[in-house]
Order: C-alpha cells, then sequence, then structure tokens
C-alpha cells in the first residue's frame, strides 16, 4: 500500500430501494473504505450482500427509486454530491467501471471503433484521429491481436474473453485513475478467466487503482491487496488480504473460508476415493457409453458437441465429467438419459440397451435413472408446492396411492433437510439451496440407481455449494447410489468424484482415477486448467504458465 | 455450517399458491378490483334481467314513443316503437356479455387446443396447424364473419361463432409453449418419465394460461365491438332481442332531437370496455414473476 491522501474514500454509504409503499429496503448499511492511489481492493460477497448496488451506487448509476447517503470522496470531491456534468467527466475520465456480462455491455449494433472513441470525443479529450489512435493502442494493450483490424469489427464477432478484453479497453481508454470491476470473469472459462485477470494485474502496473466486486476468494486473493466482505449490505470484515486468509476473525468469513475449495494437488492427499477403481474393462458397468456422437445442425453448419466418448459408470461410484463452456459435457449428460437422441453410439444401463428401448421400455429404464439439474429455480414446477414437486415422478410412474406418494414425498424432503412444516410451500418460497434440496428429494423419490447431476451446484452461492456437496456425497453413501456428476469446477469434482473425465471440444481429453488425475495430470489441457486454478489457501503464483490465448481459443470452437 | 440455511419453524413464511399470489398482487390496483366489481354486477343484472326490468323488452306503447328521460314510468325514456330504454339496456346486456363471454370461450379453446398441439408436437403438426393459422389470419376476419352470419342466420350463437377470434391467441400459446418447453421442469419431467399428455397438460399449460389471460380480458370487449360492427351492417343480432350495436344504429338517426337513445348504450358501452381494460392491466400484474417473495 503506497502512502499519501487515498483515491477513494468512502464513509458510512447507505442505499435503500423504495418500494410501493414507500417504504425504503436497506440495500448497503454503513459501508466504508479506503482505496489508496496504485491500490487494489476486494469486495467479496455473495448474491444479495450490497456489494454491486454500492459500487453503482458510487457512480450514481442506480435507478430513481433509489435513496443513497453518505459520502463517497473521490481525488478529494464528493462524488454523491456532485453536479451532473462534473458527475459524467468523472464517470467518463476519472472512473472506468467493466461489467459482468460483456455481451450486453456493449452496444452489438456498433463496431468497437465507434464504442471506444465515442467515450473520447464525447469527454472532448482529443480529435476523432487522435482518438483513433488511441482506441488502437488500449486495445493493444488489452492484448488483442491484430487491433488495426479488429477495431473494425462487432462485439457479436469476438469470443467471450476477447470481448471482456475489449469492455476492459473501453474502460481505460480515457485514462481513468480507478477501474471498478464488477464480477469481470464470473462469466469466464477458468483458463480464460487467467487471462483476464493478468491483464487487470498488468494494468495495475500502469498505476491503475482497482476496485474487483467478486464473489470468487481465488479471484479476490490473486488480484487486491485488500479485502471487505460484505453480508446482507453491511461490512463483516475488512482486511489486508494476506491477513485475511489466514487469520479472519469473524465467523462469516471463516466460513466462506471454509466453504472456498481449493484443488489440492499435492501427492499425499486424496486418500477419500471410497470405492476403489475397477479395471476400465471390469465386468458389467451399470451404465456404459460407447463412441457417443451427437451433431448439431445450426446455421453456422455442422457443430459435433459429442465427439466419439465412451464413458463407463461402475455401481457405487462418483464419476466427474470436468470442461469448460462449450466441451459438450452437459449435452453427454443429456444423452446419457436420451433426453435428446445421439447422433451415432450405443448407451446400455445394467444390460439393456438404453437406446433401442421402446417406449415402456424407455419408461421403465427412466425410473432408475434420474437427473438434477443447474438451475433449480427453473426446474421446479412454480404452480405446485415442493411436495407435489416431489411426488410428480411418482405420479408419472404411478406408484402408491395419493397419500402414499405424499408420505414419500414427506420422507424424502426430511432426507435432504427440508423440513415437513415447508412441504406445503411453493418452491419460490425458498433460497436457491432449498430449492436444490427439493430438486434432489425429486429425483430420489423413485430410489434411482443412477443420479446425473448437471452444474448442480454452479448456480449456488459458495457456502451453499458445499453444504449441497455434503448433502449429495453423504446421500450417495448412505443410499449406495451411482453418480456422473457434470461440473466446470475441478475442487467440486475433486472433492465428490472417484474417477474424472476431462472433456474439451466435445471430445476425452483424459480419463483417469481423481487422485492421479490431480497429482499427475498426463494431457497437456488438464495441466493447463489445473494451472487456472487460483488456490484460496496458498499464495498465488503469478503467471505460472501463461496460456497463449489463440490456442486456447481454438480449443473452445 | 448449515445455520445459514435451515430457518426456525416459527419463521416459517404462510402458504401461498400462485393464484393467491395473484390475487394479492391484482388487488394492490383499486381500479382493476373495482372494474371487477363493476363487471360482476353487469353480469349479476344480466342474469337476473327478467325480475329488474320493469317492462320486457318487447312491449310497445305506440302512443309513447320517443319520451325523454325521467318521465312518468320510464326511467330513462322511450324509443322508437315507444318500448322503455331502460328494460331494453337490462336485456341487452345478457346479449353483449354472450357474445363477449360466449365468444372468447370458443376462441380459448380453439387457441389453447390448436397452440398446445403445434408448440409441444412441432415438427409436421406445427406446420399444419400454422399453416392453417396463417390462412385464417390473412382472411380479412370482417369478411368471414359477415359469411358465418350470412349461412347461419342473425341468431346469438352464429355471431358468437362468426366473432370468435382465436387465431392471435393460438400463436401467443404456441409461443408460449415453446419457451417453456425449453424449462428444466419440462426437462425434469421428461427424465422423470413422464408421458408427453401429462407434461402438456400438467407441467405446460399451468405456466402458460397467465399471459392467455391478460389477452382475453381485452379481447371480450373487441368481441362485443366486432357484434356493433355487424349490426351496422344490419348483420347484428336479430331484432327484437336487443343489443348496443342494435341500440345504436336505432337511435342514431334520432340523435339531435333524442340523444339519449343513443347516450344510454354508449356510455355502458364504454364503462365495460374500461373494466376490462382495467381489470387486464390488474392481471398483468398479478402474472408478472419478476417479483419474488422469498423466505
Amino acid at each position: 500500500m503506497t502512502s499519501g491522501h487515498p483515491l477513494l474514500s468512502v464513509r458510512d454509504l447507505t442505499v435503500g430501494f423504495r418500494g410501493r409503499d414507500g417504504q425504503p429496503t436497506p440495500a448497503v448499511q454503513g459501508l466504508s473504505l479506503n482505496l489508496s492511489q496504485g491500490g487494489s481492493l476486494a469486495i467479496v460477497g455473495e448474491s444479495g450482500s450490497g456489494k454491486t448496488v454500492s459500487m453503482r451506487a458510487l457512480l450514481r448509476l442506480l435507478p430513481g427509486s433509489a435513496e443513497v447517503g453518505g459520502r463517497a470522496a473521490f481525488e478529494g470531491h464528493d462524488l454523491l454530491r456532485l453536479p451532473a456534468d462534473r458527475l459524467r467527466a468523472v464517470r467518463g475520465r476519472g472512473i472506468g467501471m467493466v461489467f459482468q456480462n460483456a455481451m450486453d455491455a456493449l452496444n452489438p449494433t456498433r463496431t468497437l471503433k465507434s464504442q471506444l472513441t465515442e467515450h473520447l470525443r464525447w469527454h472532448r479529450i482529443c480529435s476523432r484521429s487522435e482518438a483513433t489512435r488511441r482506441a488502437v493502442a488500449a486495445l493493444d494493450r488489452v492484448g488483442i491481436p491484430e487491433p488495426h483490424r479488429r477495431i473494425r469489427m462487432y462485439p457479436f464477432q469476438l469470443s467471450g474473453g476477447m470481448r471482456q478484453r475489449a469492455m476492459i479497453a473501453m474502460s481505460i481508454v480515457a485514462g481513468p485513475r480507478l477501474l471498478i470491476a464488477d464480477e469481470p470473469t464470473t462469466a469466464l472459462d477458468v483458463t480464460v478467466q487467467r487471462q483476464v485477470l493478468d491483464l487487470l494485474n498488468d494494468l495495475r502496473d500502469d498505476g491503475l487503482s482497482l476496485i474487483m466486486i467478486t464473489h470468487d476468494l481465488g479471484v479476490a486473493r490473486y488480484l487486491c491487496d485488500d479485502v471487505v466482505v460484505m453480508r446482507d449490505g453491511r461490512v463483516v470484515e475488512s482486511a489486508p488480504m494476506a491477513e485475511f486468509v489466514t487469520s479472519a476473525s469473524h465467523p462469516y468469513s471463516k466460513q466462506l473460508l471454509a466453504a472456498a475449495l481449493d484443488v489440492d494437488t499435492s501427492t499425499d492427499a486424496t486418500q477419500q476415493s471410497a470405492v476403489p477403481d475397477p479395471e476400465p474393462e471390469a465386468p458389467s458397468p451399470l451404465m456404459r457409453a460407447n463412441d457417443l456422437v451427437k451433431v448439431f445442425n445450426g446455421r453456422g453448419g455442422e457443430t459435433r458437441a459429442v465427439d466419439q466418448v465412451s464413458v463407463s459408470i461402475h455401481r457405487g461410484q462418483t464419476v466427474g465429467v470436468v470442461g469448460e463452456s462449450g466441451s459438450g459435457k452437459s449435452t453427454l449428460a443429456r444423452l446419457l438419459v436420451r433426453l435428446i437422441e445421439p447422433t451415432s453410439g450405443t448407451v446400455t444401463f445394467a444390460g439393456a440397451d438404453l437406446l433401442g428401448a421402446g417406449r415402456r421400455e424407455l419408461h421403465q429404464l427412466r425410473r432408475r435413472v434420474q437427473m438434477v439439474f443447474q438451475n433449480p429455480h427453473g426446474s421446479l414446477l412454480p404452480h405446485l408446492s415442493v411436495a407435489a414437486n416431489v411426488m410428480e415422478p411418482l405420479r408419472a410412474h404411478r406408484v402408491g396411492t395419493p397419500v402414499q406418494r405424499r408420505q414419500r414425498a414427506l420422507e424424502m424432503l426430511e432426507l435432504v433437510g427440508v423440513p415437513a412444516q415447508r412441504a406445503d410451500h411453493y418452491p419460490r418460497q425458498f433460497s436457491g439451496g432449498q430449492q436444490q434440496r427439493v430438486a434432489i428429494a425429486r429425483a430420489l423419490a423413485l430410489e434411482p440407481e443412477l443420479l446425473i447431476c448437471d452444474e448442480p451446484t454452479s448456480a449456488l452461492d459458495l457456502s451453499i455449494q458445499a453444504q449441497i456437496l455434503d448433502l449429495l456425497g453423504d446421500l450417495q453413501q448412505r443410499l449406495g447410489l451411482s453418480m456422473l456428476f457434470v461440473t466446470h469446477n475441478l475442487a467440486v469434482a475433486q472433492r465428490l468424484c472417484d474417477r474424472i473425465v476431462v472433456m474439451a471440444a466435445g471430445q476425452v481429453m483424459e480419463v483417469a482415477p481423481a487422485h492421479q488425475l490431480f497429482t499427475s495430470p498426463q494431457h497437456p489441457y488438464t495441466r493447463a486448467l489445473l494451472d487456472a486454478v487460483l488456490p484460496v489457501h496458498s499464495p498465488p503464483q503469478r503467471a505460472a504458465q501463461p496460456l497463449d490465448p489463440p490456442q486456447t481459443e481454438e480449443i473452445r470452437r | 455450517m448449515t445455520t445459514t440455511e435451515q430457518m426456525p419453524a416459527d419463521r416459517t413464511p404462510p402458504v401461498r399458491s400462485e393464484l393467491a399470489r395473484g390475487w394479492l398482487r391484482f388487488n394492490r390496483r383499486p381500479i382493476a378490483v373495482a372494474s371487477l366489481v363493476f363487471v360482476a354486477l353487469l353480469v349479476l343484472v344480466a342474469l337476473l334481467a327478467p325480475l329488474i326490468a320493469p317492462y320486457s323488452f318487447t312491449e310497445q306503447d305506440l302512443t309513447q314513443r320517443l319520451l325523454p328521460p325521467l318521465s312518468d314510468g320510464h326511467l330513462l325514456g322511450t324509443d322508437t316503437l315507444g318500448r322503455d330504454l331502460l328494460s331494453r339496456m337490462i336485456f341487452s346486456l345478457r346479449t353483449a356479455l354472450l357474445i363477449g363471454f360466449g365468444a372468447e370461450l370458443i376462441a380459448l379453446v380453439i387457441a389453447i387446443a390448436v397452440g398446445l398441439v403445434a408448440g409441444y408436437r412441432g415438427g409436421r403438426a406445427d406446420q399444419l396447424l400454422m399453416a392453417g393459422t396463417d390462412v385464417m389470419y390473412a382472411f380479412p376476419s370482417y369478411l368471414f364473419a359477415v359469411l358465418i352470419v350470412v349461412v347461419l342466420g342473425r341468431s346469438v350463437t352464429s355471431i358468437i361463432i362468426a366473432i370468435a377470434s382465436w387465431v392471435t391467441q393460438a400463436r401467443l400459446v404456441r409461443a408460449q409453449v415453446l419457451k417453456i418447453k425449453t424449462f428444466e421442469y419440462v426437462e425434469a419431467a421428461r427424465s422423470a418419465g413422464t408421458s408427453g399428455t401429462a407434461i402438456a397438460l400438467r407441467h405446460i399449460l399451468p405456466n402458460a394460461v397467465g399471459p392467455l389471460l391478460v389477452t382475453t380480458s381485452f379481447a371480450i370487449p373487441g368481441a362485443i365491438l366486432a357484434e356493433s360492427g355487424l349490426a351496422i351492417l344490419g348483420l347484428g343480432v336479430a331484432p327484437p332481442t336487443p343489443s348496443w350495436g342494435g341500440m345504436i344504429v336505432d337511435g342514431y338517426r334520432y340523435v339531435l332531437s333524442s340523444p339519449h337513445l343513443i347516450a344510454a348504450p354508449l356510455v355502458v358501452f364504454g364503462l365495460t370496455m374500461l373494466a376490462f381494460t382495467w381489470i387486464g392491466d390488474g392481471l398483468r400484474d398479478a402474472f408478472d414473476s419478476s417479483e419474488e417473495d422469498r423466505s
């Protein structure tokens, strides 16, 4: 931390939103923070903690129903009381903002050039030709190759990582002193995330100060010197980062740190493999898929979403499928339960041919394979109570009388930790984590042998994620379930899985027992994935193994 | 670590179904509630018409023609044939509501059937049904109504059939179904082995009706208006059955001398249209899923 007067000093910031009844609902209560010249600060919190709202309040970007109080001095001027024209000058030239979703934040109908230079010309910083020169320089600075050519492109012509870089270029083009980045890498894959974070790190070396809003402690630790933890609109703890990760004082901070999973790559770890890994050719796996291919015919021509994939799941085993977005892992999960029909290949379940099964046979097989989806809010029927939701599969298979079904539903809800007195509530009355518990109860109601989970925790907050993982692990042991677990998160996979399949571009890169995969990855892509993981509990290694951007972009195609 | 998620039993929020929640939101708009009360009142009057009306709607007294309002024994005066205007207004409410609700009921049944099958089955069925819908859409609906009335006669039933317009709503249902079909709860139902019919009726339809109800409340006054249009062409409900359209057509010739003849149906007509529109606005709020009441 450099000395001198702070660049940004926020005192007792409060934000409330007036509802229909005119009563303000508090969103932020008493946020205070200091950011020194050249410093970097992470605001960490789960969804609804007020971290985004408070930063938007600083730039007065909130809707009219927001009531903002307190003081926020940027270079000595109170942002909350600045006249509109001076505020606009600060917004453009003093403080740059990077949003989470670059696709939404960039205007799809205009080229990068017009969006980058508009900024400079509005604020009358320089002439048109000078503006273009600076825009190209900014694109170059954020690592976009061939900036002269790409500046004439539209946002949708760029990949996700490139788009986020362009967004950053836009926010730095007018030379701000402070950059506020709101979850800039949450929508990105890990390998791309690492590149964008390294870019932000480079910009810090240029003297830019940084406020990073994130829910990911790994990201915060990688980039920031100080941390402010928020919860329910209040500051729970604020401390230097190095101190925070080793000796956080507040119980909530400790809980967050405990819930943050790291990938363990030390050789002596991971002896938790419950079931000894059978030989790949061991007799009769519960489910086996051979040479599965799924080709989607879209406007852009053929896409081989899943390409010659073979997987087998043995009884009592948890198999993880790990990959970045577009790797085909979710498509694979849907192929295995025949939610979509494969182009070619075979799937057998307990010896029966799943793909050749007729309607009635498939109906019977489906009883034994159930699925848990990523978005619990979207996977429950909104017009039915949670008990009725859990009863749905029983109805479909005409199991028992309505009274028995209800009894069974209550048992299942009990099993996943939803109390009986809440059984008649509707899904929207539950939090995301509780909704996912209900979805798991529904999947278990028919006593399946195999549970297929498609990113069941990635829509949830960190602390809830840990609870759901514990629940799944516990249920698996108690019920002797087999599981296929699709995730993009290596740490989650390591925690739960016996065997892991690494996928990229529809193909299997590597299959290995979990402990082996993390200690001695064979495939370069697996190594790249592991390197891109940002640890929370051990000091980050900055740019340990730089990845060549075009190469990873190609893998995503 | 589980403490953040579990809640004590005494803080359990009340159970609230989608319907109950919708009603609560509808209730937030006084004008929507007032409109609902107004329409309920209209329905009540229509049902009890023979008990309330002072005269029959056919009873003529040619010596008492074109009496102004507040005349002795005729609160709203009389028409060109000396019939009591109030009684005719009360009975015409029956015609109007029968046409409005009847036409929309038929339209809804067809629209849901067509939209659901087209959206859920897709492929051939979708192409055929939507081709049919497009043909209907392209055909001038007024001409179609005129043709039906000419063929089937000027009874209330044939007019209901003539002006039942299901095309737009069928497209709306189909669009809703296509959207909901991709939701995870439908995938969840499929992977649980639920049959196609059950998915369409139990999982998709209940979640698609919200916008449909909103358009319905806008379409009902539209149907009543369409009858008036036919009446002007001389193809409205056959006399002596009173209808707003017929009464306006009869009255407009005497606009200068006896403006009450046209004023009475126009005022009630206007209020009814407004009421249905405001109910529609209330319904739109009620089914807006953007607000959550999580525990």
